[in-house]
């Protein structure tokens, strides 16, 4: 064994230290651009907008619809769908709002598409059903479980407002409620979850 | 909230803790909550649930999603996306999902604000001006409450939240060092204008120096300021830091900005003059820049503090643990060796399980007993029982041991000490490589690497850096899976399951981001052995289109395939080219230089860094004559420069000497005539690529920015001549 581990870490490439990098990088390919070529059908610049949204989506689809599986659904459904839905998008001012509105709509699409299944059987998976680690604690495991037992539209106000921090106008227009509704939803949300935690 | 002596409903409470309670109700609530001890209880469970929610860890999703992607691109598969509502919810539905009437006017009107708003921005464009981060107060007090007010460039500007991420630094003095909170969410900025957010967050009453970076909410992208980030420095009720803040502030920047160390250390020897760890850490620090003329002038002071701080504890019945040990490092810095030896003889009596006592006693256990393998870890041993996970010194001296001549259950043993000090995969995996040696550790080996796969592979941002984007980190990760899964082949196949062995390694090799032209020859072998030769082609072609692979490398490996697989070879190797390059730069951020940089020539003339590069791609080599490893790597790398100057690489190599005759006659010995030598006597590249040790090398951009740092030659010949070409043709399309 050894001989083998000695000649992988010969070539080291494997080995350097993790360097602290600025995000100069960024500044290399606008978002402006990759929009552009990607609306093109340029699909070099489809993955590296995959690349620096990918995280954001999937983690937005996995907060509200609290499974895995479906978390993965959406991400690929709105990397697939995006050069066309590019063509509606105006400028790059707000592109990442604008992904997680999509990310959030598809989401939610999703569920209710799959809602007569659930009908019928119960709720299987959630977040604490993705494979879980040895470091992670107990408090978000209960957190975790806490907002899964919200009904969607409630964790879909609270992860949306709290974690991803969309205003109530921007949360009603990506939910097709009044920005009072979405205000009213919150504060049950964070009751229902206080009294599930307490 | 009608009447005192009611409660108020929860939602006044929630809106409270959110800071949207409207004012009227404001002054009833305080006083109601100023005597009931339940509604206080809620507020507290509010905040505290705030808190967590915002604390939840990034979730990430899982690898190969976009080649699966790509296929249902391939296969025509269409999907239709909106960003708002295609279908309506019923108002009262909580469920969300409920079909019913379109959406509603209001949403439909704040949409076309959105559309005006993004046509708006698009006519006059962000300007892509410097961000700021202002804290206010801006030198709170301990545990104060802040407010964080963030004007963003143009990176974070289009957000509608970004997130304050920081390290807190606990305030404490003593020769020990504490280091700062694993970085962590500090609080959400929510936008208030065009481009300004705020929020605000409490400082733990612990904290005494803290270092932010801003993100955007996910951590895609990171304003960490050029590296330098935005920190708070806690002040006392007189307005000035205390001494522990100050001590706080120079361990979080020890490292990462070694001026802004210094000026720290300096500052916290004038407000704190009695402090003999600030002189101690003023003169470790200083004696670093001095020249070693002036070295000499400058320790006498030095010493005169030492004199001074000891005078006033040899007249102390019971000094401190920390202050004994303070003094025995500062004597030992001044090479007062009689002065060190005292303190530490006071220090090892009267303060045995000081952790820099336990760090001696380990040492001097080490020295003594090293050649005699089982009193020596009988006494490390009997060491740890008294005091536990004391020093790390002791965990390192006894895995040494351990490794030199102990059996397999003292490896295990010291391996997991050494670990409570190292946590994190890259020490498990160099200690994993080791037990796995011995055939009595192997099960127990190899069912930690697979615990350790399955960490890797679930939490791949878990160690994310303050200013490392989420895509930085899971690209600095990817070569800890490729570590892992090569580790967990090389151990299957010692336990003769060779179906295991080929997968782990197959999966080892294709780890997106590392590059790694050894592992994929060998797997490429393996899988060829098998009869899968489609596998094993694009292996050896990625093995083959290596830059600095021998001449006739890539001959024998396509020869092996015959007149045949030709074309499929070609091909291969076309896509393994564009894999390499497209790798080595996903795994390549820029820098710019802090400022300005001036060397000289041999003559004596001054030249600025930018002259000397001339817009072309610069590969600096910073070394000393006075250092081995210099030494040794100056015939390759001499060879190496002739290479990068062929491919139209400008080579510089720096030394921190002034010219001299008798430099040239090194020089000329040593053959390195070739070499453009130039001289940094003023340690200004020093400090700008933060050389803290020879030789380091760098490759610089065109435009002067730094591409990649390195100690070691080892693959900065790859790196470079990949890279290189690349710059290059960035350069000739940008004409």
């Amino acid at each position: 064994m050894h001989g083998l581990e000695l000649e992988f870490s010969g070539s080291a490439m494997d080995r350097e230290e993790p360097k602290a990098a600025s995000s100069d990088q960024r500044e290399e390919m606008p978002t402006r651009s990759l929009i552009e070529a990607a609306s093109g059908g340029g699909r070099a610049a489809l993955e590296c907008l995959y690349r620096r949204y990918r995280q954001d989506v999937y983690a937005l689809a996995l907060r509200i619809s609290g499974s895995a599986e479906d978390a993965e659904d959406v991400l690929q459904d709105v990397f697939v769908g995006l050069p066309g839905a590019l063509e509606t998008f105006r400028g790059d001012g707000n592109f990442d709002s604008w992904i997680r509105r999509i990310a959030a709509n598809r989401t939610l699409e999703v569920l209710r598409r799959k809602k007569l299944q659930r009908q019928a059987t119960p709720r299987v998976g959630g977040i604490h059903g993705t494979p879980s680690s040895p470091s992670r604690t107990e408090d978000r495991l209960t957190l975790e479980k806490a907002l899964d037992e919200l009904p969607y539209g409630l964790r879909a106000v609270l992860v949306l407002r709290e974690i991803e921090g969309f205003s109530h106008h921007e949360i009603a227009d990506m939910l097709g409620i009044r920005p009072g509704t979405s205000h009213v939803r919150l504060h049950r949300a964070k009751k229902r979850l206080r009294r599930i935690l307490s | 909230m009608t009447e005192e002596g009611t409660h108020p409903p929860e939602d006044l409470l929630i809106s409270l803790v959110e800071g949207s309670l409207d004012g009227r109700h404001r002054p009833r609530i305080h006083r109601h909550l100023s005597t009931c001890d339940r509604c206080r209880s809620v507020v507290a469970a509010h905040r505290r649930l705030d808190r967590r929610l915002r604390a939840l860890p990034d979730r990430h999703p899982p690898e190969g999603g976009w080649t699966r992607i790509r296929s249902r691109l391939d296969a025509g598969d269409e999907v239709r996306l909106t960003p708002s509502a295609t279908f309506g919810a019923t108002e009262d539905s909580e469920s969300g999902l409920v079909d019913g009437p379109g959406r509603s006017m209001l949403a439909a009107t704040a949409a076309a604000a959105l559309v005006l708003l993004f046509v708006l921005w698009d006519s006059t464009g962000l300007p892509a001006s410097a961000s700021t981060l202002r804290f206010h107060p801006g030198t709170p007090s301990p545990g104060a409450d802040i407010e964080a007010e963030y004007v963003a460039d143009s990176r974070l500007a289009d957000r509608d939240s970004v997130v304050l991420r920081g390290m807190l630094y606990p305030r404490s003095a003593g020769s020990s060092d504490v280091g700062g909170t694993a970085p962590g969410r500090v609080a959400i900025l929510r936008r208030t204008s065009e481009r300004t957010f705020a929020g605000l967050f409490s400082l733990p009453d612990s904290v005494g120096y803290a270092v932010f970076a801003v993100e955007s909410p996910g951590g895609a992208v990171v304003d960490d300021r050029n590296r330098r980030g935005w920190e708070i420095l806690v002040h006392d009720e007189e307005g000035n830091p205390s001494y522990g803040a100050l001590a706080a502030k120079r361990r979080g920047l020890m490292g990462r900005n070694w001026t802004l160390a210094l000026e720290t250390v300096r500052h916290a020897t004038r407000l704190h003059p009695e402090e003999p760890e600030a002189w101690w850490m003023r003169w470790f620090m200083e004696k670093e820049i001095a020249g070693p003329e002036a070295r000499d002038s400058l320790r006498d002071r030095f010493v005169d503090r030492l004199r001074a701080f000891e005078a006033s504890v040899a007249d102390l019945d019971d000094p401190s643990g920390d202050k004994l040990a303070v003094l025995m490092h500062y004597a030992r810095s001044l090479g007062i060796q009689t002065s060190a030896s005292r303190w530490r003889e006071r220090l090892l009596k009267m303060a045995p399980s000081h952790p820099m006592a336990v760090q001696e006693r380990a040492v001097e256990n080490g020295t003594r007993l090293w050649g005699q393998p089982d009193q020596l870890l009988a006494a490390l041993d009997s060491l740890w029982a008294n005091v536990g996970p004391s020093h790390e010194t002791l965990a390192e001296v006894g895995y040494q041991a351990a490794r030199a001549d102990g059996g397999p259950e003292a490896l295990r043993r010291w391996g997991e000490r050494l670990m409570q000090f190292k946590p994190g995969p890259a020490v498990a995996l160099d200690l994993y490589g080791e037990w796995g040696d011995r055939e009595e550790l192997r099960t127990l080996t190899v069912a930690r690497v697979e615990e350790l796969l399955s960490v890797l592979e679930s939490e791949p941002g878990w160690n994310r850096g303050l200013f490392e984007s989420a895509e930085e980190v899971r690209r600095s990760n990817a070569r800890l899976r490729q570590r892992a899964y090569s580790l967990a082949g090389a151990l299957y196949r010692e336990e003769g399951d060779s179906e295991a062995a080929l997968r782990a390694l197959t999966r080892a090799a294709s780890v997106e981001d590392v590059w790694n032209p050894s592992l994929f020859r060998r797997t490429g072998d393996l899988l060829a052995a098998t009869g899968d030769s489609v596998r094993a082609i694009d292996l050896w072609a990625r093995a083959a289109v290596d830059p600095v692979a021998p001449v006739g490398y890539r001959d024998s490996l396509g020869s092996v395939l015959g007149p045949g697989r030709r074309k499929a070879w070609n091909s291969a190797m076309d896509r393994a080219r564009r894999d390499m390059e497209e790798t080595i730069l996903r795994r390549t951020s820029f820098r710019s230089l802090p400022e300005e940089v001036r060397l000289t020539d041999g003559t004596g003339r001054s030249r600025s860094l930018s002259e000397l590069a001339g817009n072309r791609v610069t590969f600096v080599a910073y070394w000393s004559r006075y250092c081995g490893y210099s030494l040794e790597d100056l015939p390759e790398l001499q060879r190496i420069a002739r290479h990068l100057e062929q491919d139209g690489v400008r080579v510089l190599a720096v030394t921190a000497e002034a010219a001299s005759e008798e430099l040239d006659r090194f020089l000329e010995a040593q053959g390195l005539t070739d070499l453009p030598v130039f001289h940094d006597a003023e340690r200004e590249l020093a400090r700008a690529l933060e050389v803290w040790g020879t030789p380091r090398y760098a490759l610089l951009d065109g435009r002067g920015r730094v591409a990649f740092e390195r100690n070691e030659l080892d693959t900065v010949e790859r790196r470079a001549a990949i890279l290189g070409a690349w710059m290059r043709r960035q350069a000739v399309y940008a004409r």
